[in-house]
């Protein structure tokens, strides 16, 4: 019988498994989004007030029984206020990434495989965006169409759209000249189902990892416009309006600035961590190993 | 014979996302002063392998080595870093497939030529040039003094190639380390850097390990040949016997599966199968599964290299000295 | 070939003449230049009869892939006409090629990236028949009669790209050509980046599909000794020029052409019997860009004079259908 002497015990499988995708790290991270998630989602259900009641006895409430958090200057609970804040923000960002994905991978596909005058005319286009600060844009929006939080939504989402685009038109370009590419132009594919059925599965890894930063972006430029009062209106619970109004009574409630300010936070950190973990489960070539000692060591093997 | 490099035993483990690869499972190589030897094998049997492991050049984190390097009667696997870089270079040389990435693109071919005796030799600026000059002429780029200045887009992949020869033999190594040089170019090309080698050979009087696939190119130029499958070498001998008698069988397999160079005679002679990949280490000949005369004997003992000829050759086959062996 | 328009078209499957491909080479000078352009194929005249496997043989930049795809009108042409089963796609659009994909088919040289990563194999198979209208059942058929062909298990089209053989994925690329069952294949150098022993597992494989769907074939490829061994006909390139074409034995036997001369010459040879006399080119290929005037060749032949330099040979028949472009051409016996 033949005499084995090592076993081969692959430490890492190249198929996609459970295990790869929830390291510790990333587990953490999950977890702490579909808290954030799920809370701001049941908000009717667990917060002890409405977001908007006002109770003028209670203005700038220390942390009680009462308020857990606190209450602002109206009197409005903290915690609330917190919750449902969440939901205006993250629905915010998500609406925001939402439209530059709508908008931006159709233009970069197109762009970089079908190239020549179209692709430099939306390049041109996007340089014109790009060349607009968010907040100018925003201003502009705002001078145009008044406040509101669904004109700050599409303006973020606008500035968006060109970097989105960008990525996805190299990304485009780099796998149009690759064989397989040439081998489905010469079986007669059309160039739609060339662009969406074989291009955009080899470039949406990256592009995935791109669109969950952006919805961090998202919360950090919808927070700022808020703080300038150009995009929430009171008394609308927003987690940069609230960051807004808490720095005023930093003395009084700290708490007021910092709830706000830690989530905001927590949810980009979260969401870096993930995408960086999402990353290297779709790239497999791309994957971290550890050094031979460790290797060696978790794998056991029978003959040095 | 004097045998200036030893490779006895070598063993790489390399550790990889798919599982442990041993990509090298003893490897006995000798390689005598002044000849040419060439290594052949087929993608994935580990002749970049080993000749990366004479230079150390493989990642030091990611694989172990064990066995020994004799170079010159110095192990070069127990060197110190720092001794190792003396000897890179200098003593021993390499060249590599594809001179288009090679070569760096932002320096101009003369200066990368020059940097050799900068760093090596200590050589002031003048000097340095002036033998990079020297170098550029006998690797047949003319005009050296104009060429001097391009860089290495601006040359065909046949001159690049002969810049990369130049580089290597810059500080006159005893030993040139040749990893596919002339896959990557056309064939009226390869001719030309073929004789090229052969004409530094005798002249600068340094030994060659050739790494090729082709078997034409080490009928052409080497003097001795060694066949590698899944990581070990199965036979060793000068380059007419091994190629007329081969004795090991994937070695004659692999002798008879070349089209034919004299005229159509239908199906090539193939091998079902194709070789193993090098996760699992077993105590048996790796090619049996794939071998006509594979027995019982072959499934449960790796066979060692053996003598089989005169002046040394050597092939690794339970049948050798049995009869069953022979002629293509 | 002056021969292709007296046979009946049925016989030809597909022909090209005065075929021309010239890429337009930006201009790096700021003051206004005559544009100038890479001469990839510059006049071209080919004809492949059914069942036929030509040859085309050359070192890079001779224009063979070229060739290839313009046969296949994968790419458009500068100038020429190119005649597919009768009639002129020439200037067919995209959209009025794309019944005509069925017919002609490509095999690529790097097995490796013929497929798209993202899909199972058994997935791009069967989108090849779904974008051709052909119904599920049939095109499942059709690959599993393929895979028995092509001597592969029908668990093959579970795996992704990744997990296969560069040998293993040629066969997958071959059964792939041959799913619409095409009058014509243009191979670009299929075994070119395989093992020796796959290589010869793939040529074997080619001549038993060759006989069994009498298969009409351009094979494309820069050895001479594998256009030998399967072609019926081979034509050598040069810069973009055609510059001999016979018969495979008679070629072979009879090698007319200084370069086709200096090409066999510079092959490595195994048996010492089989070595020619070394005939060294000196040096480099010339680029495509600025062509010399006269022969191509004149820069690097041994056998170059005057004449050489000041008129373009033409092709012409040196007997029984031997074609050399050459002032001197006579033949070398091997």
């Amino acid at each position: 019988m033949i005499k084995l002497l090592s076993q081969h015990r692959p430490m890492l499988r190249l198929k996609k498994q459970q295990g790869q995708l929830f390291t510790i790290p990333n587990t953490i991270a999950f977890v702490v989004l579909l808290i954030i998630v799920f809370a701001c989602a049941l908000a009717p259900l667990i917060a002890p007030y409405s977001p908007t009641a006002q109770d003028l006895s209670s203005s700038l409430a220390q942390p009680s029984a009462d308020h857990l958090l606190g209450a602002d200057k109206m009197g409005r609970d903290l915690l609330s206020r917190l919750i449902y804040g969440g939901r205006t923000t993250l629905l915010g960002s998500l609406g925001v990434v939402t439209f530059s994905i709508v908008v931006g991978i159709p233009l970069g596909l197109t762009s970089g495989y079908i190239g020549g005058k179209l692709d430099s005319l939306i390049m041109r286009v996007c340089d014109i965006v790009l060349s607009f600060p968010a907040l100018l844009l925003a201003f502009i929006f705002v001078a145009g169409f008044g406040r509101g939080f669904s004109n700050a939504i599409l303006a973020l989402g606008i500035v968006y759209v060109p970097m989105l685009t960008r990525l996805t038109r190299s990304l485009a370009m780099v796998e149009k000249n690759k064989t397989y590419v040439e081998a489905v132009q010469s079986m007669g594919y059309s160039n739609v189902r060339i662009m969406y059925h074989h291009i955009l599965p080899n470039c949406i890894s990256t592009i995935l990892v791109q669109i969950m930063l952006d919805i961090a972006y998202a919360i950090l430029d919808l927070a700022s416009l808020s703080f300038l009062g150009l995009g929430v209106q009171p008394p609308t619970a927003d987690w940069g309006a609230m960051l807004d109004e808490g720095r005023n009574f930093l003395l009084q409630n700290p708490l007021l600035a910092l709830a706000p300010g830690v989530a905001i936070i927590l949810t980009v950190v979260a969401l870096n961590i993930f995408s960086d973990g999402l990353h290297q489960y779709l790239e497999p070539a791309q994957r971290k190993l550890p050094s031979f000692e460790n290797y060696e060591k978790k794998v056991g093997l029978i003959n040095g | 014979m004097d045998n200036l490099l030893e490779i006895k035993n070598l063993t790489v483990k390399l550790m990889t996302a798919r599982g442990l690869v041993h990509a090298l499972s003893g490897v006995n190589l000798s390689l005598r002063r002044g000849e040419i030897h060439g290594l052949v094998g087929e993608s994935g049997c580990g002749k970049s392998m080993t000749s990366k492991s004479v230079l150390r050049l493989h990642n030091a984190r990611r694989s172990k080595m064990t066995g020994e390097i004799l170079f010159d009667g110095r192990d070069l696997l127990t060197l110190s870093d720092r001794e190792m870089e003396a000897l890179r270079g200098v003593r021993i040389s390499m060249i590599f497939q594809d001179p288009m990435t090679s070569l760096n693109p932002l320096m101009t071919i003369g200066s990368q030529i020059a940097e050799m005796y900068r760093h090596h030799c200590r050589d002031n600026k003048q000097t340095a040039r002036q033998k990079a000059i020297a170098m550029l002429e006998k690797v047949g780029i003319q005009p050296a003094e104009k060429r001097y200045d391009q860089y290495p887009f601006e040359l065909s992949g046949g001159m690049q190639q002969r810049v990369m020869i130049a580089i290597a033999l810059a500080c006159s190594p005893d030993l040139l380390i040749a990893d596919e040089p002339t896959t990557a170019l056309d064939v009226t090309i390869q001719a030309q850097i073929l004789e090229l080698l052969k004409e530094l050979q005798s002249s600068m009087k340094m030994s060659i390990l050739l790494i090729t696939h082709n078997f034409g190119v080490v009928a052409e130029i080497c003097d001795r040949v060694s066949v590698m499958y899944a990581g070990s070498i199965v036979e060793t001998g000068d380059t007419n016997t091994v190629l007329q008698n081969p004795q090991n069988p994937y070695s004659q397999s692999l002798i008879r599966s070349i089209p034919s160079e004299t005229g159509r005679i239908g199906h090539l002679l193939t091998v079902p199968g194709s070789p193993p990949e090098l996760f699992d280490v077993m105590d048996a000949c790796s090619f049996a599964p794939r071998c006509d005369l594979a027995a019982a004997a072959c499934l449960s003992n790796a066979p060692t290299l053996r003598s089989c000829g005169t002046n040394g050759h050597i092939a690794a086959c339970h049948y050798i000295g049995q009869g069953k062996g022979g002629a293509v | 070939m002056r021969e292709a328009a007296d046979r009946t078209p049925n016989d030809v499957i597909v022909s090209a003449s005065g075929l021309v491909k010239h890429y337009p080479v930006a201009s790096k000078s700021v003051l206004p230049t005559p544009p100038k352009h890479l001469h990839a194929l510059d006049g071209v005249d080919i004809s492949i009869r059914k069942g036929e496997i030509f040859g085309v043989v050359g070192e890079s930049g001779c224009g063979k892939s070229t060739l290839g795809r313009c046969l296949l009108h994968l790419t458009d042409i500068t100038a020429g006409s190119i005649i597919f089963r009768g009639q002129d796609i020439t200037h067919k659009s995209r959209h009025e090629l794309k019944p005509l994909r069925k017919d002609m088919q490509m095999i690529f040289q790097n097995p490796f990236s013929s497929f798209n990563p993202k899909l199972k194999i058994g997935a791009s198979l069967r989108e090849v028949g779904h974008v051709h209208g052909i119904s599920k059942q049939a095109t499942q058929e059709r690959i599993a009669e393929l895979l028995d062909d092509i001597s592969l298990p029908e668990d093959m089209l579970s795996r992704s790209p990744g997990e296969l053989s560069g040998g293993q994925l040629q066969r997958l690329a071959i059964a792939r050509a041959l799913l619409l069952n095409p009058s014509f294949i243009v191979a670009d150098e299929p075994v070119s980046a395989l093992d020796v022993s796959v290589q010869a597992q793939i040529l074997n494989l080619l001549m038993d599909i060759r006989s069994k769907f009498s298969l009409t074939m351009l094979f494309i490829s820069h050895e001479m000794t594998v256009v030998r061994h399967l072609c019926d006909t081979v034509a050598v390139m040069y810069l973009g020029v055609v510059v001999e074409q016979a018969k495979t034995d008679e070629l072979f036997a009879h090698l007319a052409h200084p370069y086709t001369q200096a090409l066999m010459s510079a092959i490595p040879r195994v048996d010492p019997q089989a070595r020619l006399e070394r005939i060294v080119l000196q040096g480099d290929i010339p680029n495509a860009i600025d062509i010399p005037t006269g022969c191509r060749f004149a820069t690097r032949c041994v056998k170059c004079e005057p004449v050489c330099t000041s008129r373009a040979p033409a092709l012409r028949d040196i007997g029984g259908g031997h074609l050399v472009a050459c002032h001197f051409a006579k033949g070398m016996n091997v």
